[in-house]
């Protein structure tokens, strides 16, 4: 008689314990906490916080390079030459740390990879003069090799802009607005020659999944 | 507890399901006949955006071109779009690095979405078009 008892069906609580139970050990050894460390995509958009990022510095980089190029402005003046131009600064106004450096760097780069301008590097003055000096002073170096003081080309145009942010944030939304303008000012004359600005705006809202 | 296992098998799946879609539809501007060529990899995305122009023009000696992506879904889309250039030969250019560049495309509306060459040898251009979740993107205090 007690042989019934073995065989009986466990009951429908009974298995769903179990199921309850499989499935728990196969959620954990799905998705255990372990670091792994991968290649990603470097242009690909990045959203880990609401702070400026990959993103923001390259779409501000390319669309000013791709308006600057496209101005008729910068058509007349780049039909018969390369105007030579000279990288101030963008001027940091919002309350985060942001290296503009790094954005003037890229539009540069890709303004000089576009064959269409020149630039002189103020940043690299005194290397330069270092340089020039141990070729012209020191005995080392052969005299009819040494390049000559007086021969640098100056800068005709000179580029800079600004870097401004509105920040507004509540309990359950922050939304960022940065604004991005650039200049193009003839040092000659004085006159901006060339402008434009670009906006980027980010919100962060709370999801609704996940924990 | 009838309803428990599969409520806490939804909410797993929700949970680990953090690998978006990134296959889109694009065009590829195959050779310098204008040859456009549409490309759909995810046919669910198609259903709801279509490519319907593509202009190009010469912009100070660089292709200059603007595609225009037209909604055909009456909620807003997060898309991403990214131009890649080739010279003549059918060669990348090289150290040009276009990103994927964010995209909020609202319901039924048209947008187009401008390209420059990066340098004059640059005649030919693929764009791809892709949607990736980002509303679903989890913000950790």
């Amino acid at each position: 008689m007690n042989t019934v008892n073995i065989t009986k069906k466990p009951t429908l609580k009974a298995l769903s314990g179990f199921v309850l139970l499989g499935l728990s050990a196969l959620a954990l050894s799905g998705c255990a906490n372990k670091a792994v460390v991968s290649y990603g995509d470097a242009q690909a958009v990045e959203t880990t916080d609401i702070n400026f990022g990959s993103t923001d510095l390259q779409k501000v980089a390319t669309q000013m390079t791709d308006s600057l190029l496209a101005s008729p402005v910068v058509g007349t003046m780049t039909a018969n030459t390369r105007p030579v131009v000279f990288v101030e600064r963008i001027k940091n106004k919002t309350s985060e740390h942001i290296d503009t450096e790094s954005i003037t760097d890229s539009i540069s780069t890709q303004l000089l990879r576009s064959g269409k301008f020149r630039f002189v590097d103020m940043g690299r003055v005194e290397a330069v003069r270092e340089q020039l000096n141990f070729q012209n002073v020191d005995a080392l170096v052969d005299p009819s090799t040494a390049v000559a003081f007086g021969q640098q080309v100056g800068a005709q145009y000179m580029l800079y802009g600004n870097l401004s942010s509105i920040v507004k944030s509540n309990e359950d939304k922050a939304d960022v607005y940065y604004k991005f303008t650039i200049r193009l000012m003839d040092l000659k004359s004085g006159l901006v020659e060339w402008a434009d600005e670009t906006e980027i705006r980010k919100t962060r809202e709370k999801s609704t999944f996940g924990w | 507890m009838k309803y428990l296992v599969p409520l806490l098998a939804v909410c797993l799946l929700a949970a680990c399901s953090s690998r978006p879609t990134t296959s889109g539809i694009g065009v590829e501007q195959a050779s310098a006949q204008y040859q456009q060529q549409l490309k759909v990899d995810n046919p669910d995305l198609a259903k709801k955006l279509a490519i319907t122009d593509v202009k190009t023009r010469q912009t100070n000696q660089l292709t200059d071109v603007v595609v225009t992506l037209s909604s055909q879904y009456k909620k807003s889309q997060y898309l991403q779009y990214q131009f890649t250039w080739y010279d003549a030969d059918g060669f990348v250019i090289k150290g040009n690095h276009s990103p994927w560049q964010a995209l909020t495309l609202f319901g039924f509306a048209n947008m187009q979405l401008p390209g420059l060459a990066p340098t004059s040898d640059a005649v030919t251009f693929s764009l791809a078009v892709r949607e990736v979740s980002t509303e679903a993107q989890e913000f950790k205090k």
